[in-house]
């Protein structure tokens, strides 16, 4: 149920995670790989057993000027011309690649990113589901799914896109999203209408993979998704079309953050330390092999980036597990009492005057809970029909 | 269509012996007739408008000839018959000999049928979808014109060529629009939006026949002058819950879904739309 989403620095770690992390998998990205990388590191991936691999075909931005992304090989003889681009042709290189070349069992088609539903985007995210289907019926194939705020919250243009995705001839769907915020969502309504949407694609039968997904995202579990993707930094935590264009992500400014499983604040070492010093030691957790010695430590100091990434990846690991061991149709209502936690426990760390900071998630839990209880609300019908 | 044709078709049917008229469209004819001796039977002729209509329609009249159910009428033979580089399609199907629902709902008194029948009917096109559903099969103009009613049957008709027979008619009039009847058609058919429409084309239909089964009426055709009105109240008018009419909320359940505007809100599958069904409480 979980997949890494593959960021930057991570191609060395993703072997041991995937061998540690029974029942997970990786979304390999263009953008951060380039094509001789990806293949030379491929077979070690397979020799896990079980793991699941994707492939993006990072179609987001067909303008783009990434040269790892135009490195691959369905972008030869590519022109993204509207009166030219073959949309069949070029759906049908990329899952040559992924199939002939890669030899993956997971196809995800590609998909242009969108904050406008048109005809003309329908009918290519059509096309491409057509072509995929039917060229290697024996895959498991995903419709790619790339959508902005403005076309999520339009009712109209979201149920345009939903009425059509349910009639997919593809057994799922990869669906990554912009939002308003670029972290959290504290929007409930913007949840809510993701929520609902998804539901709709569980009881189409779809199998949905949420990429680019960060802790919040997790609450999504309620619609019956099967996957969530999430990676190390920030910028695979939450979908952002520009870094499909020229921007490049590996130059932001990096920090250290502590990632709190209880709260799901993510928190800077100098806030943690205070917070100890306070006698509020016994908020903080679960400890994770990574975190062990950042959480006993009478003064924490020392906290790496590898080791905040392999505890954040660790322990998103552990909730989607704990999501997947659960029946689909119950699924809404244990994300309502794992928010509830999460919740009880912000509340308890917000009396003792402790301060978030500016990845606290006591601005988003209050949004996620109001969104999850509307949708258990409106959708209970929906949600008993869930089968998995 | 010419008499001629007709004629022409006929003399090369040896096994038909066709009686009388029943109804005639703009690319249509139906007749009563009598099949291989005397065996009574329902005579259909259409003309298709397109090359990719009749090979739809002849698609899906030889998946539906296979379907061996009572819930169908039993197709006895079909074919094409081809004049003046020009073709017919025809098919011989079995007379059921019951009475239409809309002749039920006309003849009861307040127009409204024991809920004991209108249980059976609906759950018997529940399960006539069903096995359409299989064959991704859309029915795609269920109202009550094309149920038909006897003691110990309730058959869907007109399947897989429905469309090609009333339906062609109306084409011309209301170009703009898809194949369809105003009323019971649901917004992605009303839009011609061909992609969106399955299965759950079929249940907003249904949702709209079990309303009227209920009611007495049809939620968006009561009050309209026209036909446009209809569709125009397809498109933007949501039918006062059954529950307002004194049923149990379980009737909203089933009918409110179904008939929703937006077709991923629908249910998804036949097996969810009769666990829907199975919850109504007819007693309560």
């Amino acid at each position: 149920m979980f997949l890494l989403q593959q960021g930057h620095g991570m191609l060395g770690r993703i072997e041991q995670f995937l061998d540690e992390h029974p029942h997970s998998g990786l979304i390999i990205s263009p953008r951060i790989c380039e094509r001789d990388q990806l293949e030379r590191y491929l077979p070690g991936f397979k020799r896990v057993a079980n793991a699941q691999i994707f492939f993006d075909p990072h179609f987001y931005e067909p303008r783009t000027d990434l040269v790892r992304v135009l490195s691959y090989p369905y972008f030869e003889n590519y022109n993204f011309q509207t009166a030219i681009f073959d949309s069949r042709q070029f759906c049908e290189e990329v899952v040559s690649y992924q199939v002939d070349a890669l030899d993956l069992a997971n196809i995800i088609l590609p998909g242009r990113y969108s904050n406008a539903v048109t005809e003309a985007w329908l009918e290519m995210q059509r096309a491409f589901a057509d072509v995929g289907a039917a060229a290697r019926p024996a895959k498991t194939v995903y419709s790619t799914i790339a959508l902005g705020p403005d076309a999520i919250l339009n009712v109209d243009s979201w149920n345009q896109v939903l009425d059509e995705v349910v009639n997919y001839p593809v057994d799922g769907v990869y669906f990554v999203f912009e939002h308003l915020n670029n972290s959290y969502f504290m929007d409930e309504e913007f949840l809510y209408v993701i929520l609902n949407g998804l539901l709709s694609l569980s009881l189409a039968g779809k199998k949905i993979i949420v990429g680019y997904a960060n802790q919040q995202s997790v609450a999504l579990a309620a619609a019956g998704v099967d996957w969530f993707a999430s990676g190390n930094y920030r910028n695979v935590r939450s979908f952002d079309h520009q870094n499909s264009t020229d921007r490049d992500t590996e130059h932001f400014h990096r920090a250290v953050w502590y990632f709190d499983g209880n709260t799901f604040g993510e928190y800077r070492v100098p806030a943690l330390a205070l917070a100890f010093r306070r006698g509020l030691r016994d908020h903080f957790g679960p400890e994770t092999v990574h975190s062990a010695d950042l959480l006993r430590s009478e003064r924490p100091a020392l906290w790496t980036e590898p080791a905040a990434f392999a505890h954040y990846l660790h322990l998103m690991h552990a909730y989607c597990e704990g999501f997947r061991h659960a029946p689909k149709a119950e699924r809404a209502a244990r994300a309502m009492q794992f928010f509830s936690e999460r919740q009880n426990a912000t509340d308890r760390l917000a009396e003792a005057h402790f301060s978030f900071g500016d990845r606290g998630f006591n601005v988003a839990v209050l949004a996620t809970l109001a969104a999850l209880e509307s949708f258990n609300q409106d959708r209970a019908q929906d949600i008993r029909q869930l089968s998995d | 269509m010419q008499q001629s044709v007709l004629d022409r078709l006929t003399a090369s049917l040896p096994d038909l012996n066709v009686s009388s008229e029943i109804k005639r469209g703009g690319q249509k004819v139906v007749f009563r007739a009598t099949y291989r001796g005397n065996v009574k039977a329902v005579f259909k002729v259409v003309m298709p408008q397109s090359s990719e209509e009749r090979e739809r329609a002849l698609r899906e009249i030889a998946i539906t000839s296979e379907l061996g159910s009572p819930l169908f009428a039993r197709i006895h033979s079909y074919g094409e018959f081809e004049y003046d580089d020009n073709s017919v399609i025809y098919v011989i199907e079995e007379l059921i000999p019951g009475s239409n629902l809309r002749d039920l709902i006309q003849a009861a008194t307040p127009g409204l049928l024991p809920h004991g029948e209108a249980r059976r009917i609906i759950s018997s096109v529940l399960n006539a979808l069903e096995m359409t559903e299989a064959r991704n099969l859309v029915h795609r103009d269920i109202k009550p014109e094309n149920i038909m009613v006897t003691e110990d049957r309730v058959v869907l008709i007109d399947f897989g060529i429905a469309r090609h027979l009333d339906l062609a008619s109306l084409t011309n009039t209301w170009a703009p629009f898809g194949p369809m009847t105003p009323g019971y058609a649901p917004p992605e058919q009303v839009r011609n939006e061909k992609r969106r429409i399955s299965i759950r084309t079929d249940f907003f239909s249904l949702a709209v026949v079990t309303y009227e089964l209920l009611t007495g009426f049809n939620p968006f055709i009561a009050g309209t002058r026209t036909a446009g009105e209809a569709i125009q109240r397809v498109l933007t008018f949501n039918p006062p819950h059954l529950s307002t009419y004194g049923y149990h909320e379980s009737f909203d359940l089933f009918v409110g879904c179904a008939m929703s505007k937006y077709c991923n809100r629908r249910p998804a599958n036949v097996a969810m739309a009769k666990a829907l069904f199975a919850q109504i409480q007819w007693e309560a």
